[in-house]
């Protein structure tokens, strides 16, 4: 909550004020919401119960397939079995580039590719996925990715865009693999909320 | 392979590590399966588009005459 305190020059004069901060508040910036770290494979991550306090969503992963799927997708508010979402993708892999597109007929929104079990040893796909108004009841939500990863010779840089076709605001997200695959152990995924203040 | 998913409930952090359901177990199949078929169909839309490529190139230099198809591959 911003304070508004007036001095006694403010009250001789009727109009000044000063804005002060009242040390407590956040009125923008970026804000950890939740962490997950698998110490073990799991096949989904959840994030539930997201607070409305903020602008936007950002989700950040490291991760890598335990077995063969290695396609990372998002749904919201437990929407993944219409054709509720649209995509877009540019990739590059160092010797050929490419890209695709699809509307309406996706389940979910497809926001990259990171290495499978036979992949490199160690090696993860790093993500930055940026949900934009997430929470505006008045407009469909767009999401963008960027994404990557090296695999000591070979590997893959992507930036891709979703929507989902909806005007409510976004209470939850799942994370999975879209080939029914495992998330291995070290994954990480973490969400973050943006305040514009 | 466990099968579990991790639900994160962000108001009070509580993190509980939760079995799939059945409806979830099947719709892995079925996504395994669907993801199966689309890499079968890219590998084989691979491979008869290295073999026109190659086809052409091999008509190309002995001069003889291509097909719409090998053509198409050639030319941009």
């Amino acid at each position: 909550m911003a304070l508004r305190r007036l001095s006694t020059s403010s009250i001789q004069t009727n109009g000044k004020s000063s804005k002060l901060w009242d040390q407590t508040t956040f009125q923008s910036g970026m804000f950890a919401i939740a962490t997950v770290s698998l110490t073990s494979s799991a096949s989904q991550v959840i994030f539930d119960n997201i607070p409305a306090d903020y602008t936007h969503l950002q989700v950040r992963i490291v991760a890598r397939s335990a077995s063969t799927g290695g396609s990372m997708r998002i749904d919201f508010n437990s929407d993944g079995t219409g054709t509720n979402y649209a995509r877009h993708l540019l990739m590059g892999d160092g010797s050929s580039s490419s890209s695709t597109g699809a509307s309406g007929d996706s389940a979910t929104a497809a926001v990259g590719d990171f290495p499978v079990s036979s992949s490199t040893s160690n090696t993860f796909s790093g993500y930055v996925i940026d949900i934009l108004d997430a929470f505006k009841t008045n407009k469909n939500k767009t999401i963008r990715s960027l994404s990557g990863h090296d695999l000591n010779g070979s590997g893959m840089i992507q930036l891709r865009s979703a929507l989902w076709m909806s005007q409510n605001a976004i209470t939850k997200i799942r994370i999975y693999e879209g080939a029914g695959s495992n998330f291995a152990a070290n994954s990480h995924f973490a969400l973050y909320g943006i305040k514009q203040g | 392979m466990s099968e579990t998913k991790i639900i994160v409930n962000c108001a009070t952090g509580e993190q509980t590590i939760v079995p799939l359901t059945t409806a979830e177990l099947a719709q892995r199949d079925q996504d395994a399966a669907a993801a199966a078929e689309a890499q079968a169909e890219r590998e084989a839309a691979a491979e008869a588009l290295a073999a026109l490529k190659a086809s052409a190139r091999a008509k190309l230099i002995a001069g003889t005459p291509l097909t719409e198809e090998e053509a198409a591959v050639l030319v941009i």
